[in-house]
């Protein structure tokens, strides 16, 4: 019956001009706007800490050090300082934020926020929990500064916020997830891992082993390399400050980018977008290695200090 | 239901075959790109990537012919009039084609996800380790499941309606035989226009009822202080799905009364 299928043809061609006239997309999209106001996806330029007040609640207590080789912080949202000082016992100082619709509900999940210490023989573990409970919204979080003796080592791991580890004479690990890490005046052994962020290692003495991996972001080391050293980064440049007498046997290489130095390097080599270098840097009998991996972006190592 | 289980499976033996070819090319192209990424990694980064992503460009623009095709070769055979001449419904013999239609996209289109991620783990540039790192540090399992099933179910929405639109412009555009294949792309471009402009008054509509939804995270870093990271879940409705879902039904349905009047007549 071709009647039908015209009468559809001409209802189709009457609908189209009737929504080139009407413009009823306008309307759709201004009532999705309204409906999920608090989006950034519908609105651009809605805040993106949406629901986001606000309830605080501090922490500070101080735990003997007597005994306690190593502290293990992980704080799975925030920010995360751990510094060395000269107080002989460890010192925990965390601000607790919960976000909520209102007051009554941020304080509510205020209450599921906890920082835990103990003490298992050698080992002072201090440790965050922020239970997943919205569905929705801004993540609750704890900033923790935490002071250790310096001669204590530290292993510490952020999930999301920034990690700055300064003052330590012990070894140090430091794991961000997604943040940057900074390791500074440092003197034991550094092991650093980084998902997305920077990292920063300065002003440090490495004594045997330091052991950099950052899946996306820059390598910045200033300081005197150990025995054995090996950075690697996926993406992100990698920069080098060293002492001007540092001799070590080096391997260098970038998929996609320059070795730049200002020492001495013997078996330098370049081909098509990659570079890198196999063979001494500086001169002397050297006493290490150091071993590099970028896959994209360059690796500039320079003398400290700077000339 | 028989019927419509017959219906499918004739559906099968026919597309079988093309879908096992297109399935072996899509293969031989990844197995051949993997081998050649080592060599090109340098001089040409980045080009197995886009090169792997071919097959997927080329099954959506296949989506939009498929539906068109498919009911233009039973018409022309006058196969479908013979299938009529079952109790068996037009909407049962449309429904029938695009079922079996979606099947050999999800097919062909899992073959190709599959050699692009392949073919991405060996790119340099992509850092396939990174992202997968990043994500199961920013998901949960089961977020990630949710994303994944919500994000499929909207795409599959999406091809069902593309094909319907397909086969409903083909059997509008059997109104004047000789013009057949300009009146389908005049509907075809009216569909889609008219769905376009429709598109969000029916997601406001549809927002009011269960949607699947897709969950992205996002972080934004401050130079430091008690703001320097901020972590936010945002659970976004996946809105286009219902008012696909709804489009997808009408058009066959509309599509397969009017393949049932042709026989009538």
């Amino acid at each position: 019956m071709r009647i039908w299928r015209t009468t559809i043809l001409v209802a189709l061609i009457c609908l189209a001009l009737l929504v080139s006239a009407a413009r009823p997309w306008r309307m759709g999209t201004e009532l999705l706007a309204d409906r999920f106001r608090d989006s950034v996806i519908f609105n651009p330029g809605a805040s993106p800490g949406m629901r986001g007040v606000a309830a605080h609640k501090r922490l500070a207590e101080r735990h003997e050090a007597d005994g306690v080789r190593t502290v293990v912080v992980d704080v799975p949202v925030g920010e995360l300082v751990v510094e060395g000082s000269s107080d002989p016992s460890i010192g925990i100082e965390a601000e607790l934020t919960g976000y909520g619709v209102d007051t009554d509900d941020a304080r509510r999940r205020l209450e599921d926020i906890t920082l835990s210490v103990e003490q298992q023989e050698r080992i002072l573990r201090i440790t965050g929990q922020i239970p997943v409970t919205q569905t929705r919204g801004r993540s609750d979080r704890m900033d923790v500064t935490v002071r250790v003796p310096h001669s204590i080592a530290v292993q510490t791991t952020a999930g999301l916020g920034n990690l700055r580890v300064s003052g330590i004479d012990g070894d140090v690990t430091a794991i961000g997830r997604l943040g940057k890490v900074r390791v500074e005046r440092t003197r034991g052994d550094i092991t650093v891992r980084s998902d997305l962020g920077d990292v920063s290692v300065v002003d440090v003495e490495v004594q045997d082993t330091l052991d950099i991996y950052a899946s996306l972001g820059k390598v910045h080391v200033r300081g005197a390399l150990g025995r054995t050293n090996r950075i690697e980064t996926a993406t992100g440049s990698v920069d080098l400050e060293i002492p001007e007498s540092t001799s070590l046997m080096l391997d260098a290489s970038s998929s996609m980018g320059k070795l730049k130095t200002s020492f001495p390097v013997t078996g330098h080599k370049e081909s098509g977008m990659s570079s890198g270098a196999s063979g001494q840097l500086g001169t002397g009998t050297p006493v290490g290695s150091l071993f590099i991996r970028v896959s994209l972006g360059d690796i500039s190592i320079s003398t400290f200090p700077s000339r | 239901m028989t019927r419509w289980l017959a219906l499918i499976r004739k559906e099968i033996q026919a597309s079988w075959g093309p879908t096992a070819v297109a399935a072996a090319l899509i293969v031989a192209l990844d197995t051949w790109l993997i081998a050649r990424t080592t060599a090109w990694r340098i001089r040409y980064p980045g080009l197995s990537f886009g090169l792997a992503m071919v097959p997927l460009a080329v099954l959506m623009v296949w989506t939009i012919w498929a539906g068109y095709l498919a009911v233009r070769s039973e018409w022309h055979g006058r196969t479908s009039m013979r299938l009529m001449s079952f109790p068996v419904s037009g909407r049962t013999v449309l429904g029938s084609k695009i079922v079996v239609l979606m099947a050999q996209f999800t097919i062909l289109a899992g073959i190709a996800v599959v050699g692009l991620l392949l073919v991405a783990a060996r790119e340099p540039g992509i850092q396939f380790g990174t992202v997968g790192s990043m994500i199961t540090t920013a998901f949960k399992p089961w977020e990630l499941a949710v994303t994944v099933a919500s994000m499929t179910l909207v795409l599959l929405a999406g091809v069902a309606y593309v094909l319907s639109m397909g086969i409903f412009s083909f059997v509008i555009g059997t109104t004047v035989a000789r013009l057949s294949g300009l009146i389908a792309v005049v509907v075809f471009g009216l569909l889609g226009y008219i769905s376009n402009a429709l598109g969000p008054l029916a997601m406001y509509v549809f927002s009011f009822i269960p949607n699947p939804s897709i969950i992205i995270h996002s972080f934004t870093f401050g130079p430091g202080g008690a703001e320097a990271a901020t972590y936010v879940r945002h659970v976004i409705p996946a809105l286009p799905f219902w008012p696909l879902v709804l489009g997808s039904v009408i058009l066959l349905l509309i599509a397969g009364r009017l393949l049932e009047t042709e026989v009538d007549a």
